[in-house]
């Protein structure tokens, strides 16, 4: 279904490590992952599964002592991992922006709202006139509805409200209509009202100015209301990628499954929830087999040996399981 | 001593240094609520007014070209208001005079100590890794020392001249900037917003002055206005050993050097250019607690 279109960021085999005293910490280890135009994938997965290492690979912002070990990482054809740093900042925040979690602390608490936007759009699309850039800042709020812009742009960051913080990043990331914009769980710090809010602002702006948009969450629901396809991520790999609607009515991988039905359902009378036993493997040692095998219901003496890969279940439908054995099969071979 | 003193109490919260840039008129309402401030503030005011306006003053000569031997070691009176040395030289004029000697010298010294602690404190703090091993080592080694005893060794082997004495105190006193900044940079360059100004795309250099410096401000202020409190005292105590400002220029340290030698018949020679002293210190001690005060909301409401 998206086979036509044209993608934005392929990555193919990333592998990014930290390397300690104490060893090697394998943090993404052969991500491969491709976003379309006009398309929103969401990454899903617990806590130190990768998903926000994916976003600073695609930067280039991995914090030491990490690094892009292999693979490669190709925006429109351009190989990332290859440029040199004064090209990659040309493409942070004109190219690619990105959102973070708190926007409580991720705007500077002692510039005003418009002198940060200011900074931000002059900068990159060199724009020096006062009038156009005010009128530009303005629009930015404008499209991310903040009510009063003028008065908004006078204002510190502690003055606003968190949801009003948020939508004042969002601005910032878009105001240079990049190509690609990461949003690293935008509305974790935001209550539930806010939230849906400004999911749907996120949503419609990435709609309306044509990028691509990576969503990273650890909330299905947020997927589901946003995305148009999934990667579910487990120790720094995906396990399964699929359309938004088939992989919630047909969820394949034994984790994606427990995701599931660990999320309490409207309206169903459950004493417990379910949840998924044991934790996630030490990413320090290597290990042959399928990284859940200690976690899965399913597994067999093959999950513990054979690293099971991404195979086709359905067309787009891609999981890494050997419970599925046009997946199990090819491996073995 | 000043240095030792927990820094805790004088680093910020984001809030704090919000607040400095928050609204400038709101600084000055604060400021003009709490007494710290407005006493020290007086007091700088008519100090440095007094020494602005020396050279048009009635006053004596300071340093008279003809020496009246009869004026020597006069009583203040309404011709003398501190009374005379015992040269014959008036002594009001000269510690007005000497005022502008070591207002000039502390604050220049402060301003140059200010700009290499900055400078080195915010490479260090921002940067991490060998640059901030190499600093912080140098910021250590100067630390070791006793500022005063740095500058006094500084001041004896560069020989005794202004231009001395003012790369003598800011060689001893770059440091504790240094390491404030450094400190301050750690805790600010882990903030997210750093993070995010990078992933929009902006350059170290950027980030370091217009993200990481605006948002250690109020300590810096805070330390600057205290340090120059403390760079009056050191270049006293260095003109009043004999490295610092040469005579016959008018200094407050060695008018009380002078005045021991007479301190049983004319106390006034080195009691008023002490008393001068003392104020100015206090009003610049003032000015810096008062502004740690107005600076931090954490202390909102506990003193007014």
């Amino acid at each position: 279904m998206t086979a036509e279109r044209k993608p934005i960021i392929e990555i193919k085999g990333l592998r990014t490590q930290f390397i300690l005293r104490e060893g090697t910490v394998t943090a993404l280890d052969g991500i491969d992952l491709t976003i379309y135009e006009n398309e929103s994938v969401g990454i899903v997965g617990e806590t130190g599964c990768g998903k926000s290492m994916t976003a600073f690979s695609i930067l280039r912002l991995v914090p030491n002592p990490g690094k892009i070990t292999a693979g490669s990482i190709k925006f429109k054809g351009v190989e990332l991992t290859k440029l040199t740093p004064e090209e990659m900042r040309g493409i942070r925040g004109r190219l690619i922006s990105m959102i973070f979690q708190d926007p409580s602390t991720s705007l500077d608490p002692v510039f005003t709202v418009g002198s940060q936007l200011r900074e931000v759009t002059s900068l990159h699309q060199n724009i020096y006139d006062k009038t156009a850039l005010r009128n530009k800042i303005l629009d930015a709020l404008r499209l991310v509805r903040i009510a009063a812009p003028e008065s908004v742009m006078k204002q510190y960051p502690h003055e606003l409200s968190g949801g009003m913080k948020q939508r004042v990043m969002i601005a910032l990331a878009l105001s240079c209509n990049p190509s690609l914009l990461i949003a690293d769980e935008p509305t974790t710090a935001l209550d539930v009202t806010i939230q849906a809010q400004v999911l749907k602002l996120l949503k419609d702006l990435v709609k309306g100015v044509g990028s691509s948009m990576m969503l990273i969450t650890h909330n299905l629901g947020i997927v589901a209301e946003t995305c148009d396809r999934v990667c579910i991520m487990y120790a720094g790999r995906i396990v399964e990628e699929a359309g938004t609607f088939e992989l919630f009515g047909k969820p394949m991988h034994p984790y994606t499954r427990g995701l599931l039905t660990a999320f309490p359902k409207l309206g169903e009378q459950k004493a417990e929830l379910s949840v998924i036993r044991g934790t996630v493997p030490n990413l320090m040692n290597p290990f042959p087999g399928c990284s859940f095998v200690d976690r899965c219901d399913f597994a067999t003496d093959q999950c513990r040996r054979v690293r099971p890969k991404m195979a086709k279940v359905a067309p787009g439908h891609l999981v890494a399981c050997h419970l599925y054995p046009s997946g199990g099969e090819k491996d073995n071979a | 001593m000043k240095f030792r003193q927990p820094m805790n109490d004088m680093l910020s919260s984001w809030k704090m240094a919000a607040g400095v840039k928050r609204s400038v008129l709101d600084i000055i309402i604060r400021c003009s609520r709490n007494a710290m401030v407005v006493t020290g503030t007086t007091i700088i005011i008519i100090i440095v007014s007094l020494a602005l306006l020396a050279p048009i003053l009635p006053m004596a000569d300071p340093t008279p070209s003809q020496l009246v031997p009869e004026d020597a070691l006069l009583p203040p009176s309404s011709n003398h208001w501190f009374g005379t040395d015992e040269l014959g030289r008036d002594v009001f004029s000269r510690t007005i005079w000497g005022a502008r000697v070591s207002l000039t010298v502390a604050t220049l010294a402060i301003f140059f100590s200010l700009l290499i602690g900055v400078m080195l404190g915010l490479t260090a703090g921002y940067f991490g890794g060998v640059p901030d091993y190499i600093i912080a080592g140098t910021i250590d080694l100067f630390w070791t020392f006793p500022s005063f005893l740095l500058a006094l060794a500084f001041a004896a082997a560069l020989g005794p001249s202004l231009g001395n004495v003012i790369l003598a105190i800011s060689i001893s006193y770059w440091a504790g900037f240094a390491r404030l900044m450094r400190g301050q940079a750690l805790s600010v360059r882990e903030r997210q917003f750093i993070e995010a100004s990078r992933a929009l795309g902006a350059k170290n250099l950027r980030i370091m002055f217009t993200h990481v410096l605006p948002n250690c401000m109020a300590p810096l202020i805070v330390w600057a206005s205290i340090g120059v409190a403390d760079a009056i005292t050191i270049e006293s105590s260095l003109s009043f050993l004999g490295v610092g400002t040469q005579p016959p220029t008018p200094s407050w340290g060695y008018m009380l050097y002078r005045g021991i030698a007479y301190l049983q018949e004319a106390p006034w020679i080195s009691t008023f250019p002490g008393v001068t002293l003392l104020f100015t210190i206090l009003g610049f001690n003032l000015i810096g607690d008062g502004l740690r005060d107005v600076l931090d909301p954490r202390m909102k409401g506990m003193r007014r």
